[in-house]
Parts: C-alpha cells; sequence; structure tokens
C-alpha cells in the first residue's frame, strides 16, 4: 500500500518544475543566487564522475553529470536569510547550455554547512552502482519525521529534471546493489534503529527482511529480523541475543528464538543455540552480519544501510572492508530450523 | 589519614604550582626555538604543481574581475579558493591541490595520516583571459581569510600536520607592492589571532587534551611586540580550577609567572594557593626547578567564575578581551579591542610572600 501513491506522484512529477509549490520561484533572489554562485564555472570536458563542489556565504552547489549522461547540471542551495542559519534552504536545478540556465526549483532542503567542511546532515547527491542512477537525498534525523514536503529526489536523465522519489520521509534510504534499505527509528526518538531492506529496481519492490537491533545488559547486541516466507508470504522472525563471552576470544555465542508470528511477539524462549568459531578473534558484529547474511543472502553495506558508491570509495581507499566475514564453522544446537538456517559450512 | 591529608596537601600543590610553571616554561622556550620546515620543492616539482595548478583552475573562468566574493570549489584535484581575495581590482585563487599518498605511508590508520600527506598550496592570479601561477606557498592545508582595517589587510592562516600530534602552523599577509604573498612568522607554533592592536598565539597539534594557553604580543602595523602576558588554565578537562598567568612587573619589568590552585576539592573554590616564580622568560638554560618559588595563600570574598579574569587583569594590566575566543581552534579576529563590561571587584584577601602580596592587593 505504501508504495501504491509512487506512480502518482511520479506522474506529477514528470513536468519537472511543477512538482512543489511555485512560490519560491518568485523570489528573484534564490535565482540571482544560484546564478551568482555558478556565474565563473565554464566546465571543460572531460567532466569527472565525482560532483565537484562550490560554496560561498549563501550558497551551496555540487555540479557535474548528474543526470549520468553528458548533460552538466548544477544543484545549488540558497539559504533564503543569510542571517538565520536554522531556516531551509532552497534547492535549485542549473543545466550548462552555453551558459548556465535556471531550470527548476527543485524543492526545500537543509541548508548545507557554509564553511568548507562537510557535514553529514547536510544534503547530497547519491549514484547508485552500476546503473550510474543519481538521487538527491535531504539530510535526515532519525529522531524527527521531516516536516518538509519531499525527502529526496531522483536525477531523470530523460527530462534532465529532478522529480520526488515518493520514499517514505521517515526513513534515511541507501542502495546497495539490488536492494533498498530504509533506516527508521521504530518509534520516533526512541531506539532501536530499524533496518527495512527491500528489493530495488528502479523503484522499491517486495521486502526482503526488517531487522532492528538492542543491546542487552552487558552490551550484549539483540537482533530482531523479520522475514517474509517465500512460498506462504507469512512472516517468520528470529530473535538472535549475544551469550555472554566465556573468554573465548574466537567464540560468538548466541542463543536464538524462532516465531511464526509476525505480530506481537511472544516472550524470548530459546529454541536453539549458535556457537560462531573464528579462525582469529572478530568483533561480535561481525558474527551478526554474517547470521544475518546466512538467513538473507544481505550483503553488510545493504544490513547498515550504506550506498555502494560510498562503501566503493572507502575501499579503495582502505579505510573499510564490508564484505561480510566467514567464520570457520558454526556449531548449531536446536531445533531443525535453527540447524538448516546457520549451519556453516552449508554442507555440514 | 586527615593528619597525613594535612600534612601533604601544601607539598601536592606546591607540586602541582611547579608542574604548571614546568609546562608554560617549556612551551616558551621552545615556541621561540622551533623554525618552520617549508617544504620548497625542487624545480622540477615546482613545474609539476604548477601545471596541475593551472589545469585544476581550468573550469574557473571569473566573468568580471571585480565584485567576486569568496568562494570555494572542491573536487577531486583539490580545493580552489579565489575572489576579489585581496586587491578589489583583481581575481586572485589559492589553490590547494589534493593530498598525494607518499609511497612509504603508514598502512595502519589510514584516516589519521591522511592528514599528514603533502598538499601543494599555490597563489594564481587571473589576468585578462588566463590564470597565471604567481607564487608556491608552502604544504599547507585548512586555509583561513582575515581581512583588517589597518596595515597589512589581508592575512591567509594555513596548517599542516606532520605527525600524529605534530604540525605546523603557517601564515601570510598580503603585499600590494609585489602583490604576493609574504610569510608573517607570527606563529611561534599553534595559530593566532589579531584583536585591536594585540596579536595572541594559541596552542599548536601537541596532545594536550586539557590544557588552554594564550600567549599576548603587541601588535602595531604588522610588527609584532615583546611578550606581554601568558594565560593558562586546565579549562580543556571540563571544569576551570588551575590557571596560570605570566606577565610583566611595570616597575621592575621582570616576568613573574603566578601558578593559581584552587584549596577545596569542589567549588566554590574561595582559597588559592599562589605559586610565584621570577625570572626571565626566554632564559634557555634556566629550568623551573632552579627558580626561586614564592609562596601565597589567597582567599577570594565570594564564589566568582570569573576570578582567573579578575587575576588576569589585576596583574597584567590587560583586558581580559584580548582571550576573547570560543576554543583553542576558533580565534576571533577583531580590528579593535571589545569594551567589556568592568568585572565585578572580587575583594583578595593575600597573605605570604610580600611581592605577590604587591602585585596581587593593588
Amino acid at each position: 500500500m505504501k508504495y501504491l501513491i509512487l506512480p502518482l506522484l511520479f506522474a506529477l512529477a514528470a513536468n519537472g518544475a511543477g512538482v512543489d509549490s511555485g512560490k519560491p520561484l518568485d523570489q528573484k533572489h534564490i535565482k540571482q543566487a544560484a546564478m551568482a554562485l555558478m556565474e565563473d564555472i565554464v566546465p571543460h570536458p572531460p567532466v569527472s564522475d565525482e560532483m565537484t563542489k562550490i560554496s560561498d556565504k549563501q550558497s551551496f552547489a555540487l555540479w557535474g553529470r548528474i543526470f549520468g549522461d553528458a548533460q552538466i547540471g548544477a544543484l545549488v542551495s540558497v539559504k533564503p536569510d543569510a542571517g538565520k542559519p536554522e531556516s531551509d534552504a532552497d534547492l535549485c536545478l542549473l543545466l550548462w547550455q552555453d551558459g548556465w540556465k535556471f531550470a527548476q526549483w527543485v524543492g526545500k532542503v537543509s541548508p548545507k554547512n557554509s564553511t568548507w567542511q562537510d557535514s553529514d546532515r547536510d544534503w547530497d547527491i547519491k549514484r547508485r552502482v552500476p546503473s550510474g542512477a543519481y538521487y538527491v537525498i535531504d539530510s535526515f534525523d532519525l529522531n524527527a519525521i521531516s516536516y518538509r514536503e519531499h525527502f529526496s529526489w531522483f536525477c531523470d536523465p530523460q527530462t534532465h529534471s529532478l522529480r520526488p522519489t515518493g520514499w517514505p520521509k521517515d526513513a534515511l534510504p541507501s542502495i546497495s546493489g539490488t536492494t533498498i534499505t530504509f533506516q527508521r527509528c521504530e518509534k520516533s526518538g526512541y531506539a532501536p534503529a530499524v533496518f527495512a531492506i527491500d528489493a530495488f529496481d528502479g523503484a522499491p519492490g517486495k521486502n526482503i527482511a526488517t531487522y532492528s537491533n538492542t543491546y542487552a545488559e552487558g552490551h550484549r547486541a539483540c537482533i530482531t529480523i523479520s522475514i517474509p516466507d517465500s512460498a506462504t508470504g507469512k512472516r517468520f522472525t528470529w530473535r538472535i541475543s549475544q551469550l555472554p563471552q566465556k573468554y573465548e576470544p574466537h567464540h560468538d555465542r548466541f542463543s536464538l528464538c524462532y516465531s511464526l508470528t509476525d505480530g506481537k511477539l511472544e516472550p524470548f524462549h530459546e529454541d536453539a543455540t549458535v556457537d560462531v568459531q573464528w579462525e582469529k578473534g572478530l568483533y561480535s558484529s561481525d558474527a551478526i552480519s554474517f547470521l544475518i547474511w546466512r538467513l538473507t543472502g544481505i550483503e553488510k553495506s545493504a544490513q547498515q544501510g550504506h550506498w555502494d558508491e560510498d562503501i566503493l570509495r572507502e575501499t579503495k581507499a582502505g579505510r573499510v572492508n564490508l564484505d561480510v566475514k566467514k567464520p570457520l564453522k558454526t556449531d548449531v544446537v536446536g531445533i531443525p530450523e535453527a540447524v538448516k538456517a546457520f549451519a556453516w559450512p552449508p554442507s555440514s | 589519614m586527615h593528619m597525613m591529608k594535612q600534612t601533604l596537601l601544601p607539598y601536592f600543590k606546591i607540586a602541582l604550582g611547579t608542574m604548571i610553571v614546568c609546562t608554560v616554561f617549556p612551551l616558551l622556550l621552545n615556541a621561540q626555538e622551533e623554525p618552520k620546515q617549508s617544504a620548497t620543492p625542487n624545480p622540477e616539482s615546482l613545474g609539476i604543481i604548477r601545471e596541475k595548478s593551472l589545469e585544476l583552475l581550468r573550469d574557473i573562468v571569473p566573468s568580471s574581475t571585480s565584485g567576486r566574493d569568496l568562494k570555494n570549489l572542491e573536487s577531486v584535484g583539490g580545493s580552489i579558493y579565489w575572489g576579489n581575495l585581496f586587491d578589489p581590482r583583481e581575481v586572485v585563487a589559492l589553490v590547494n591541490l589534493a593530498p598525494e599518498k607518499p609511497e612509504d605511508d603508514f598502512e595502519g590508520d589510514v584516516v589519521d595520516y591522511e592528514q599528514t600527506w603533502v598538499r601543494h598550496l599555490s597563489f594564481c592570479a587571473w589576468q585578462k583571459d588566463h590564470w597565471v601561477f604567481r607564487q608556491y606557498l608552502d604544504n599547507a592545508r585548512n586555509l583561513e581569510f582575515h581581512d583588517r582595517k589597518d596595515k597589512p589587510g589581508h592575512f591567509v592562516q594555513a596548517s599542516r600536520k606532520t605527525g600524529r600530534y605534530e604540525g605546523d602552523c603557517l601564515s601570510w599577509y598580503y603585499d600590494p607592492k609585489t602583490m604576493k604573498l609574504v610569510q608573517t612568522n607570527f606563529e611561534d607554533w599553534g595559530p593566532f589571532y589579531l584583536i585591536g592592536n594585540y596579536l595572541c598565539t594559541l596552542r599548536g597539534f601537541e596532545r594536550r587534551a586539557v590544557d588552554e594557553t594564550v600567549w599576548v604580543y603587541p601588535y602595531n602595523n604588522g610588527r609584532k611586540g615583546s611578550l606581554l602576558a601568558i594565560y593558562y588554565s586546565d579549562i580543556g578537562s571540563g571544569e576551570l580550577r588551575n590557571f596560570s598567568i605570566t606577565f610583566r612587573d611595570r616597575k621592575t619589568g621582570k616576568y613573574w609567572t603566578y601558578s593559581f590552585s584552587p584549596k577545596e576539592a569542589e567549588q566554590p573554590y574561595l582559597h588559592y594557593d599562589v605559586d610565584a616564580v621570577e625570572g626571565v622568560w626566554n632564559e634557555p638554560d634556566e629550568k623551573a626547578k632552579t627558580r626561586v618559588h614564592h609562596n601565597a595563600e589567597m582567599e577570594v570574598s565570594e564564589k566568582d567564575d570569573s576570578t582567573d579574569q579578575f587575576c588576569f587583569e589585576r596583574l597584567t594590566g590587560l583586558s581580559r578581551a584580548v582571550l576573547d575566543h570560543e576554543d583553542g581552534n576558533s580565534a576571533q579576529w577583531k580590528d579593535t579591542l571589545p569594551k567589556l563590561p568592568p568585572l565585578k571587584q572580587i575583594k583578595l584577601k593575600v597573605k605570604g610572600d610580600q611581592e605577590i602580596v604587591r602585585h596581587l592587593q593593588k
């Protein structure tokens, strides 16, 4: 149901500039400020795949091949009042056509930090790998539902305009491979964070899994993961609770609770235990990622809500490796469903 | 146990005062000795830097040479700061090339060591229809621009990390005659700010989590004078307990460093041990432990959060406004010294060394 309105929004968005209230377009200074920021920029080929940032006191822009094709565009956010840093910024699209042309007022976004440094709270352009589709994602506060009209936009290469994605406004989206992860708070302002991972083929599809994690006493991880049964469509839930360490550095032990109900959860009852054994000591989060991957086949970047492009960049720089670590073996004791789901190597 | 505390407490406080003195004095000495290690590249490298800098500027074509406010561009190739930065009739650019990963880079904590990679900074100017490479500046990053009404009128500040807790602060002023940037050599080892006719230097990259220190010098039309005062506090620990002030006795012309340590373990702090050391601040051979320590006890009439500032104003004769900065890295440049409302007059009772009494009970 939640995505039934998507085609309608897309249809409304087809005209690009008409997707939001036209009022800000009347404000000449927004257009002037956006044009002024870009006035010294004359793109020379070849234009890099990476976006170029420009900023002055009032405006911030990302420009480059934002549609994935040869068209060069600039997304400029303009603070309506330089004296009020807290107020929303206006996001505008400029296209390069032997000069910058004002093409579209896109919507309201979080004001990009006017200092030279990046801020995680500001809007950004994200690229889906390998399709090369670009999305604009506004900054997101997990503790508050966005009050803005739209939260994310698709950079449409056919119309060279931006259109709202229609994705939920209460969740931070990230696309990894053929999945899209929506990260939100279970209840506004409260933990735990919930990760809903859907299939993605240009638009969000069926839910693959939804999980949340909390921590029990002693900083022990507790995961609840709900997965639809491929045959019946009914959901089943695994709850995975980390057991206290026994000073064995190469082992992570978990208690498992299996439930076919997809509603109010029964009290935790141990159906099985799993002992994940590593060749060398790893963090328990590696074991959790492995268990989620065994259940769903979802890679760690999607589990954690990262964009593939970011992971590729970080991996290339040697900063991060988000491959799911595979243990030497697992020992599963308990119900057959648990043995089937978590036995490793699979043949054992 | 109580007896033991009573017996050991004075020794502990003297030790604390000595520790503060030992901290401040070596810093002073170091501050004067550290020369800048400028990484001037050889002619071949300079040619490459020139080529890369001009290449990075290729997408910037100023549509006019006036009315260009500072803009910043960041791309994979590096950063550019351009506009009428110094002369309202000329568009110039400071080009900071992307960092170069050294071949022998440490493989461990990559994120931390990236900050130490070399970033060449150059000064270019727009002439008619193209960019001209005017000057190579240094290996530097984190640029800041400051304008003053007096001369020199335009400053560029930058810094570079050279190790995990090591680095240099650099700065230049714009010389309108040569149209080049000239190194100020104002920074002893940390950043500085100009406030009115004072030049205040701050701590640099060293690993010190709790200390805050401001060195105050007179400043007049680009010239830095002799040290006027040093303000030190442990505010970084979350609460200001210990502080010290170095100043010059106006009668004798000698420098003194006063260290204040509260006797109370918790607020309100009403009683302080005062440890004073006389000495010429820039005598490199003098060790703090060889100095003569003068001691006194100071009682504050009522709880006041600005005891340190009150003592600073009383001992140095300077306005506390010179210490006006948000934190160690965020200096506030101001053309004139702000006029602050006078501090509430705290009544001080000082017992002990007569010189300390003379300085504090004016």
